[in-house]
């Protein structure tokens, strides 16, 4: 008999309790945290459509969209937002290609992933963070642990990938192999190279002496120089079958043979160029740094700029057909042009902040935006 | 015939011995009472009002010691926003800045303001960052040459357009200015209150000087919203000052209908006169401690006096019966009308003697019970519990002592007519005796339990939902239409942010900012967790602001907005960051995680803080309780106990931030709302066992007053009262004063019943000689805090009504219950009369 008192007691300390028992779940640990925390997969969460998405694409009828923190979301209309499950881990990614139901997305710690399933589910093709080479990948060279930050597949086989420091990767079996390292140039570009190479050590150690509050670059300053390696940010293809890059500080690459083999040359701007877009022949508009944009009908030999009314950085864009374009930015900028003949108009969607990405989704004007707030319908002027 | 009465008694030891030091040597007995009440009075008139907001916290509780450990670096919780708003909707224009210049150096000059902690956007530690060629500049948000104060000096639109500009690179926007560009704010933080250092804020004259700034700017084209817990403080002092005037008509009514039940003028007066002894001894009492009196504690000698004029009504009651009739007023009226009345000291002696016993039962009872709260680490329920406890046993000294010495010598004019009033009053009321007394019948008393039961669980059951904390925006203090409440909507209607913040501290190794890639890492994907939380609107945090800096470092491209994962990059991110962003410490091994809520209803605060140690304890990335990991780690770091890939660990604390503070309070109020009523229940019982001699009368007296405290808490739900530190007390007082009725009532039916008569004849002989008493107790305690209805406080009015209320079913319980339960507890066996 005395055994019962011991439930009874206990039954009556949880009534009068229950509220200090309840609370018992929240349990001290403490562990030493992962050294890589991203190689986990990514996690579902009900904002992921409202926070930094970096590039959208159409993939067949579908749209993808990727950002921060391996996210990854997909949707049939542009307004229902589903995020993929099945990423394998949290990088955040920058850019996305689609061949119909096959999407490629890359971004930091050297990602590509893969999805051929219209992007339910994803598989890593490469992976490079800093301090665990990808294979094949010199643990010294400035390019480890580069992230990538744009992507092209021509067809399902050919893909090119850039990124920082000069970093380019190309596959010519759907990215079951991915190879490359600096992007390959022809001679004379090499030996100019090598010049600007002990200059841009001493703008590096300026770089990161130079305090927050009075890092404004002079003129001169910007004037230094080309980097050696300049970051590779935007590639576009035109219909000629012509490639073109554009990096840091009006860096220019363009390639003749299908990306065998790169020449460089420099916009008449020494800003960087964030984005280009690609049409019909050798003609290309490339955008970027303070509200900057420029024109080439020849592949990028010789350039003409457009004037914007603008200083906003601009990041991203689509072509139009008859040469139109929507260009998107910082500030929620968004420039619009119907036809290569037209100047570039001005709206701003301000509620996006920084816009990355645009896709137009309706006859009607419609755009859909990609921006650091997430993903948003916006209708410009 | 009085020798009759008393002997049913006979006097014991202790009877003896008090009666002699009381009647002893009346004549001292008054002196030293008039000497107690001048010193008293002299000390009560030095009594300040005396608020602090740490003493509404319970500084015990895990997020408390978070608050203390941090309040020095952080601030935060004690924040008074002063919103200074154009009334036509536009702030661009030169005399607002003017205004907003002026009222943040004002701000400054505001006593125990902690300067360097001031921010507006006239203020340094307000910048914006923004990406240039190659490479990124920060400034003020105004600009070094618009100073609108100047002479001569003309605005331009080019100037306001930069300043619009700088605001939204300042990411300040639905902060620290309007979201539609309507007005911006000053953010004032307190220096944190350490009595022990001396320093002491002073509230009230904080208030002054709040209300002196607005006096100062507010005109027909701006308006000034103050908010924070320094004006709460303000403007319920000021609304408290309403309640000396409560106090006056609360005095007035209890005079009249004690008038009215007594007829005699002296004999009200005299009760009335011995309740405010009683509240000027324990003010005075107060300020001998050391204690001032806090406004929300200002209730309480209302019902200290009110406890003394209940006592005080039985007293009279019984020295009535003396007075008339020679003992109690049993029988009918004929034999009473037969009966002689005694001199006034043997009637007053009679009293004396009748009621000691139940009378201190009651008041200890009470007395242990408001002691009992003491054991609830807050500090204001301490203050309040000490309050009454004192309050309520100098009540013992009035009413037991002051009371019948000044009865001895009170000669009642018109004896004949008033025994004759009374004679009338006795019999009016019998057939509502009659009426009651059937409710001790085994059968009517059977269906009163299964009808009590019932109303018990469906109170307990609706009485479940009282909601914790408050919901309203502003404080529930205050009545809606209250200037700082609508001050409080707003402010939160044109700032969205920065009314309601929770700050999680993250504590790591030192340097963990720039060395430590996994402990940012882990920092920003909490932010994100928490800010995927219902009723989370916006986080900030250090790795949110060093991813932007990340990307500013790379011409902007935001791109690059990801947190480098090597410490070379990762210290370039964040270098820029001085501790006065409120995002880090000297050695960034602290960080908050600032979450702006959308609202503070409980439910919302529960979810969120439930979420955080969900995230926590999935993490293992919490060191439990109170411990201080970075102090822990930077031992560690000192002796070189470093491990291979560096002190990796993180520890998030809960919580700081005023939302921090309210999680904290209802943690402890959940906790304790239960607990303090066991504790009342437990030391009415034992009082009621000691004293009555059985449990099962002690269960009579304990379990009406279970059923009116659930009813309680069900009113609470209908009116939408939150369960707070200022409303917790209040149940425990409406306990504490609804016990007397009980035990008057069994006391008085005890004695019937140890006189060999039945229950039934005992219950009626009980209420005719009582029921009058205590019915007009309750009135008279019921009129004098049904006038709060109308005070300027909120709180006061819905004070009013919860008091009301418990005083009037108390009552009723103790009517209807007291002669149920004693049936079946106490006689079951009994043969109904």
């Amino acid at each position: 008999m005395p055994r019962l008192t011991t439930p009874s007691v206990s039954i009556v300390l949880a009534l009068v309790f229950g509220a200090s028992l309840a609370s018992a779940e929240d349990k001290a640990s403490l562990a030493p945290l992962a050294a890589d925390p991203l190689a986990r997969p990514t996690e579902v969460m009900p904002l992921a459509d409202g926070t930094l998405v970096l590039d959208i694409a159409r993939a067949g009828n579908r749209i993808v969209a990727v950002g921060e923190r391996g996210h990854i979301l997909y949707s049939d209309d542009g307004t229902a937002w589903t995020q993929a499950a099945d990423v394998p881990l949290r990088s955040t990614l920058t850019a996305v290609a689609a061949i119909d139901g096959n999407i490629w997305a890359v971004g930091h710690d050297g990602v590509i992933l893969h999805s051929a399933n219209s992007g339910e589910s994803w598989e890593i093709q490469r992976r490079d963070p800093r301090g665990q080479p990808a294979e094949g990948v010199d643990p010294d060279d400035i390019r480890q642990g580069a992230p990538l930050l744009d992507v092209l597949f021509t067809d399902l086989n050919h893909g090119i990938a850039i990124g920082a420091y000069s970093l380019l990767l190309e596959t010519s079996d759907g990215g079951k192999h991915w190879s490359g390292g600096r992007i390959p140039t022809s001679a004379s570009d090499a030996a100019a190279d090598a010049e600007v190479a002990a200059e841009s050590v001493d703008e590096q150690a300026a770089h990161a002496s130079n305090d927050m509050q009075s890092s404004v670059f002079s003129a001169d300053e910007l004037k230094i120089g080309q980097e050696s390696d300049p970051h590779l940010n935007a590639i576009a293809r035109t219909e000629s079958g012509g490639y073109v890059i554009v990096g840091e500080r009006g860096a220019i690459f363009r390639s003749q043979d299908g990306g065998k083999l790169w020449e460089r040359s420099q916009l008449p701007y020494d800003g960087s160029m964030f984005g280009i877009v690609g049409y019909e022949g050798q003609h290309v508009l490339a955008f970027g740094l303070r509200g900057h944009v420029f024109e080439s009908n020849d592949l990028g030999v010789t350039w003409s700029e457009r004037p914007t009314g603008s200083e906003l950085s601009l990041m991203g864009g689509v072509p139009l057909a008859n040469g139109g374009a929507i260009i998107v930015g910082a500030n929620g900028i968004v420039l619009h042009r119907a036809r290569d003949s037209e100047p570039l108009t001005t709206s701003t969607n301000t509620a996006a902040g920084v816009i990355a990405g645009v896709l137009p989704l309706d006859s009607d004007g419609t755009l859909l935006i990609a921006s650091e707030n997430g993903l948003s319908r916006f209708q410009p002027k | 015939m009085s020798a009759a009465s008393s002997s049913k008694k006979p006097p014991n030891a202790f009877h003896r011995a008090a009666e002699r030091l009381v009647f002893g040597s009346r004549p001292v007995v008054l002196i030293l009472f008039a000497i107690a009440t001048v010193v008293l009075t002299y000390f009560a008139a030095q009594l300040r009002v005396d608020a602090g907001f740490k003493k509404q916290i319970p500084l015990k509780h895990e997020y408390m010691q978070t608050f203390i450990d941090y309040e020095q670096e952080f601030g935060g919780a004690n924040r008074v926003l002063i919103a200074v708003m154009d009334k036509n909707g536009d702030m661009f224009n030169q005399p607002f800045f003017q205004t907003m210049e002026q009222i943040t150096l004002d701000a400054k000059a505001i006593d125990s303001v902690d300067e360097a902690r001031v921010r507006s956007i006239f203020t340094p530690n307000v910048r914006f960052v923004e990406v240039v060629e190659d490479g990124f500049a920060g400034g003020n948000v105004i600009p070094q040459d618009f100073t609108p104060n100047v002479e001569g000096f003309e605005a331009t639109p080019e100037q306001f357009a930069t300043i619009k500009a700088n605001m939204e690179k300042a990411s300040i926007v639905g902060r620290l200015v309007a979201k539609d560009f309507s007005g911006a704010m000053v953010w004032v933080d307190l220096v944190p209150e350490n009595p022990e250092k001396g320093v002491k804020v002073d509230y009230n004259k904080i208030a002054e000087q709040l209300d002196a700034i607005r006096a100062k700017y507010e005109n027909e084209h701006t308006t000034v919203a103050i908010i924070g817990f320094a004006k709460m403080v303000g403007d319920i002092t000021a609304g408290a000052r309403s309640v000396i005037w409560f106090f006056g008509l609360t005095i007035a009514f209890t005079w009249l209908l004690l008038f009215i039940y007594s007829s005699s003028v002296k004999l009200a007066s005299l009760t009335v006169f011995c309740a405010l002894i009683s509240v000027i001894w324990m003010l005075g009492a107060l300020r001998l401690l050391g204690f001032g009196i806090d406004p929300m504690n200002m209730l309480t000698p209302f019902l200290i006096f009110a406890i003394a004029v209940s006592h005080g009504e039985q007293m009279i009651n019984r020295y009535r019966g003396e007075i008339f009739f020679g003992g109690l007023e049993e029988g009918t009226p004929e034999e009473l009308a037969k009966r002689t009345g005694i001199d006034p000291e043997t009637a007053a002696r009679n009293a004396f003697r009748a009621l000691l016993v139940p009378g201190s039962v009651a008041l200890v009872a009470g007395c242990i019970g408001f002691a009992a709260i003491l054991v609830i680490p807050i500090r204001i329920i301490f203050e309040l519990a000490i309050t009454a406890t004192v309050g309520v046993a100098l009540t013992v000294l009035t009413d037991l002592v002051l009371l019948p010495v000044l009865l001895s010598y009170t000669r009642l004019r018109n004896l004949p007519r008033k025994r004759a009033y009374r004679l009338r009053q006795l019999t009016q009321f019998d057939k509502i005796w009659t009426f009651l007394a059937r409710f001790s019948r085994p059968v009517p008393a059977a269906i009163i339990l299964v009808a009590g039961i019932a109303i018990w669980f469906v109170a307990e059951r609706y009485g479940e939902h009282v909601m914790i904390g408050d919901a309203q925006k502003g404080v529930a203090e205050l009545r809606p239409d209250a200037r700082y409440n609508q001050d409080a909507v707003l402010i939160s209607e044109k700032f969205a942010l920065g009314v309601d913040i929770l700050n999680v501290i993250a504590e790591g190794p030192p340097s963990a900012c720039t060395n430590s890639y996994p402990v940012m890492e882990l920092i920003d994907r909490f932010a994100w967790h928490l800010r995927n939380v219902e009723g989370v609107a916006q986080v900030m945090t250090l790795p949110m602001a060093a991813k932007v800096v990340n990307a500013g470092w790379n011409e902007g491209n935001v791109r690059w907005r990801v947190l480098p994962r090597d410490s070379d990059t990762l210290r370039l991110a964040t270098q820029g960051f001085e501790t006065d962003t409120g995002l880090l410490n000297a050695d960034c091994s602290a960080m908050p995680i600032m979450a702006f809520l959308t609202d503070h209803r409980a439910t919302t605060i529960d979810r969120v803080v439930g979420a955080i140690k969900e995230f926590r304890t999935e993490n293992k990335s919490w060191a439990g309780g109170n411990v201080n990991l970075r102090e822990k780690l930077a031992e560690q770091a000192a002796g070189g106990d470093v491990p291979e890939d560096g002190l990796n660990e993180v520890n998030l604390r809960l919580a700081t931030g005023n939302v921090g503070v309210m999680a904290a309070i209802n943690d402890e109020v959940r906790a304790v709302k239960r607990q303090i009523l066991y504790m009342l229940y437990a030391a009415v019982f034992v009082m009621c066992l000691i004293s009555f001699r059985s449990p099962r009368a002690a269960l009579c007296i304990v379990l009406p007053l279970v059923l009116v405290t659930e009813l309680g808490h069900a009113l609470m739900v209908y009116l939408d009262i939150g369960m707070k530190i200022n409303t917790l007390t209040v149940v425990a007082l409406g306990v504490g004063i609804g016990v007397d009725y009980g035990i008057y009532i069994f006391a008085r039916m005890r004695e019937s019943l140890l006189a060999g008569k039945p229950l039934t004849e005992a219950y009626f002989a009980s209420l005719k000689t009582t029921g009058i008493a205590i019915f007009y107790t309750a009135l008279t305690l019921a009129v004098g805090v049904g006038t709060w209805v109308f005070s300027d406080l909120k709180f006061q009015a819905d004070m009013g009504v919860m008091l009301t209320f418990m005083f009037v079913v108390n009552m009723i319980a103790a009517i209807v219950f007291l002669p149920a339960l004693c049936r079946w507890l106490l006689r079951p066996m009994e043969r109904a009369a």
